[in-house]
């Protein structure tokens, strides 16, 4: 145990080496390894408060804990509960990658599928089957939510041009897309130019105190 | 066609255009160097946005920027709006552009002259909006007339071709062109055609004297219109504004747009003082009846808790006109600020001096006035309001010039007057960014847009102010060390006084490549050079020829002698000046701008430029003075004609 809790550091820095849209493949030693330290750690725990109950059983004088015990024991318990705090965001950042997934690819695509472990298939399946059913027509809303990656306010929205795109055939006609130009098209349209990054959207107040804070 | 006033008309049209269209997007072009064009933008836009129409926007410098984009239209055949805003009235956009006749071109534009060709009853494919109270009336400007001006052109071909014939150096041609217009000589190179010749040479007849006196008087017609109404209309903001009030879209936001275009242009003296004070009425009026009688907070001197404001607020307001005065301290507003700068030459020791002396005057503590004026207890604030009217006159500062109806916006703990925001605007579009120059300007005037809406991009503004900050310490310092370096040419009883910053050391720095801030420097130079002077009259108009850009382009801008009070066009005599010197050398024209008293040219030809451009204001004065001698003869005949009338009768 050389350093504190840096198994599992190295578990979310190996996650954060990927990008946000893709997965690491999970490491199931890692994250075994972080286990027994917790398992460890509470062990030595366990240890001393086993010790503290003999002496207590044995008639001694319940006497008050000396510093070092109680600093090794604060320690003890501070690496567990960071250990778990690691372990959690690790998972609940696959999670969330995964729900991005969902939202963004609509599938989890096989390479992605194949750095997944058991119980994370799992989630994604159950997730996607919510989803699903909270979209379809007979049960839900009946609407495909995610064409959209904001929520809409207007049949059209406007978008700014981040790089030479060159001229785009749409709904209402042509238009050209350059660099700093503001253009408005109908919603759903922009959705996949704002996906590769060809524009961005703008955000206009809508007029002075109009909208809330 | 012009279309005076009735804007609503215009706007439906091209809605009922985009519906029965196949291309139902409208294509918008903006002049992106001044505030006005962004305000302008941003008010059409919301309009169209709720309308939906689809809409492009393109952020353009010069005319050929224009002409790339809508190389794709020419072959289109579909019906389409191209919008221009604060660009294209004084040109013929159709021509320059080759755009196809299935192409509706609309034209809020504030540069004058409108181009004379656009006054054509029965062309309602171009559309040039110019308001009933505009500093040009419409009936200023002459009518077109294709044939007539056909004429004018023949004749002076005619005449050319006979002087060359008598004198081989060809002046006196070159000279007859001059009188009928160097800006019509530009565009219409194609007017002259020789198809029609033949025809007119064989109608040889007893017409052909009034035919001539005809063409004489339109020439003549024609020739005061382009060299007398050179200058800026009614803001274009305002004519959308008076749109949005039409389409019943008129809110805060709105009012606010439109006054900081108003007031752009009023700080840059485009409009004269009665103008502004007109439309600035009027808007204040608007403000009253949009204000919401639930917002009103009391202002309790005694609360010193002031609550954040989450709403924002527009009230009028009377203001010192010191720059950026809520940004800065006391003493470095004074200081930067144009006017307080020219007349007590704050680049000097003992202007500084003086400058202190007034601040003490006005019970103000040096220390004080060094320190953030947001900063300040309130005491101090009130003393500069109070006493500022007493001691400015002591101080050779005239309070009229001081003070000004204007504009204020709250929010949050901010407060920014509408020149201030004025100030960040430009400061954001003129900002000096490395990389491609199409790129950056479109992201300057992006950036200028976006900080209009206060309420998301507050830390725009305050980006705008800094770099506002800079503008004017720039401008002054440098100034200061070109007129005591003797860098500005021009004595006291010159026909103008002329600047090349490339000869001073200003010449590295980035900002004055923008012809905004070479307009600001012109306007702050021709009133301190004009104070060194002591005869009441020494004001001149500058022309300040800006240092090369990445690209090897320099900026040539002109400003007027005066700011003209009244309800008149404020005419900057330059135009055609600096268009017969470009046409006598031969420059090419890389960059046409969209204000025809801003010239963009390579650096190696400015030097060039500014020597001949002396000899042609020389020839102009000479020129007029003959012309008022010929009037004064004309009269004096007339009278005496008149006289003999009298006696016969």
């Amino acid at each position: 145990m050389s350093a504190l809790a840096a198994r599992a550091r190295d578990l979310l820095k190996e996650l954060k080496s990927y990008s946000s849209d893709t997965l690491s493949p999970y490491n199931e030693e890692l994250v075994r390894l972080t286990f027994s330290e917790i398992d460890e750690h509470n062990a030595q725990t366990e240890a001393i408060v086993s010790e503290m109950r003999r002496r207590q059983q044995e008639g001694e004088e319940p006497q008050q804990v000396d510093e070092v015990t109680a600093t090794t024991m604060c320690l003890h318990y501070e690496c567990i509960k960071r250990n778990k705090r690691l372990l959690l965001i690790y998972m609940n950042e696959r999670m969330q990658r995964l729900r991005d997934m969902r939202w963004t690819q609509r599938a989890l695509p096989e390479t992605q599928k194949a750095r997944c472990c058991q119980s994370e298939i799992q989630f994604y399946n159950d997730y996607s089957r919510v989803l699903s059913t909270y979209m379809s027509r007979a049960e839900g809303v009946g609407m495909d939510l995610t064409l959209d990656t904001k929520p809409p306010k207007d049949m059209a929205v406007t978008v700014r041009g981040l790089k030479d795109a060159g001229e785009v055939v749409l709904s209402y006609g042509r238009a050209t897309i350059l660099t700093g130009t503001t253009i408005s098209i109908p919603a759903e349209e922009a959705e996949p130019l704002i996906r590769d990054g060809t524009v961005e959207l703008v955000e206009w107040d809508d007029g002075y105190g109009r909208n809330k804070q | 066609m012009i279309v005076p006033g009735n804007i609503g008309q215009v706007y439906d049209a091209v809605k009922l255009d985009t519906k029965h269209s196949e291309d139902q997007g409208v294509l918008c072009f903006v002049a992106c160097t001044e505030a006005d064009s962004v305000c302008a933008a941003q008010i059409l836009l919301n309009l169209l946005q709720r309308e939906n129409i689809h809409f492009t926007l393109i952020p353009v410098e010069c005319y050929e920027e224009v002409r790339d984009h809508c190389q794709p239209l020419r072959e289109a055949e579909e019906l389409k709006t191209i919008i221009l805003v604060n660009c294209g009235a004084t040109e013929d956009v159709r021509s320059l552009c080759e755009l196809p006749n299935n192409i509706r071109i609309v034209i809020i534009d504030n540069h004058r002259p409108v181009w004379h060709g656009h006054n054509n009853g029965e062309d309602s494919d171009t559309l040039v909006l110019v308001d009933k109270d505009d500093p040009l009336p419409v009936d200023e400007i002459p009518v077109a007339n294709h044939e007539a001006d056909l004429d004018v052109a023949d004749s002076d071909s005619e005449a050319e071709e006979d002087d060359s014939e008598a004198e081989d150096d060809g002046e006196g041609g070159g000279d007859d062109e001059d009188e009928q217009g160097g800006r019509k000589r530009r565009r219409g190179s194609g007017d002259a055609g020789p198809s029609g010749r033949p025809a007119k040479r064989s109608s040889i007849g007893p017409g052909r004297e009034e035919r001539a006196a005809l063409r004489r008087e339109r020439a003549a017609q024609i020739d005061a219109y382009y060299s007398t109404c050179n200058g800026f209309g009614k803001p274009s903001t305002l004519l959308l504004y008076s749109l949005c009030k039409e389409m019943q879209q008129e809110d805060n936001f709105h009012v606010w747009c439109a006054i900081v275009g108003l007031t752009e242009q009023f700080i840059f003296q485009q409009i004269s003082k009665q103008q502004y004070n007109m439309w600035r009425d009027a808007l204040a009026n608007d403000i009253l009846v949009q204000q919401d009688p639930q917002d009103e907070v009391p202002d309790d001197p005694s609360n010193i808790l002031v609550m954040p404001r989450h709403k924002v607020a527009v009230e009028a307001h009377e203001d010192l006109r010191l720059t950026l005065l809520r940004h800065w301290s006391i003493e470095e507003s004074l200081r930067y600020t144009g006017y307080v700068a020219a007349r007590l030459q704050t680049w000097r020791q003992k202007g500084l001096d003086n400058l202190r002396s007034l601040i003490t005057y006005m019970c103000i503590p040096l220390k004080q006035a060094a320190t953030a004026y947001k900063g300040l207890p309130k005491m101090f604030p009130g003393q500069l309001r109070s006493n500022l009217p007493r001691f400015a006159p002591q101080h050779m500062l005239a309070w009229d010039s001081l003070h000004l109806n204007s504009f204020l916006l709250r929010y949050k703990h901010e407060e920014v007057t509408a020149s201030d925001m004025v100030f960040a605007l430009l400061g954001l579009l003129t900002a000096p960014k490395p990389g491609s120059v199409a790129r950056s300007h479109r992201d300057a005037f992006n950036e200028a847009q976006s900080a209009l809406h206060v309420q998301r991009n507050l830390h725009l503004v305050e980006r705008g102010i800094e770099q506002a900050k800079k503008i004017c310490q720039d401008v002054v310092h440098e100034c200061g060390l070109m007129i005591t370096a003797n860098k500005v040419k021009g004595g006291r009883n010159a026909d103008y006084r002329f600047v090349n910053v490339a000869d001073s050391n200003a010449v590295a720095n980035p900002r004055f490549t923008h012809p905004t801030v070479l307009k600001y420097m012109a306007l702050f130079l021709r009133d301190a050079t004009s104070h060194r002077f002591s005869s009441a009259d020494a004001r001149r108009p500058v022309v300040v020829a800006g240092p090369p850009d990445e690209a090897g382009m320099c900026c040539v801008v002109a400003v007027q002698a005066k700011h003209i009070s009244g309800k008149g066009l404020q005419n900057n005599p330059f135009a055609r000046p600096f268009l017969e010197t470009v046409s006598a050398l031969n420059i090419l024209c890389m960059k046409s701008a969209f204000d025809n008293t801003t010239f963009y040219m390579r650096k190696e030809d400015v030097a060039g430029f500014l020597s001949k451009l002396q000899e042609v204001v020389g020839d102009y004065g000479v020129k007029q003075q003959m012309q008022q001698e010929v009037q004064a003869a004309a009269a004096q005949v007339a009278a005496a004609a008149a006289q003999v009338e009298v006696g016969a009768a």
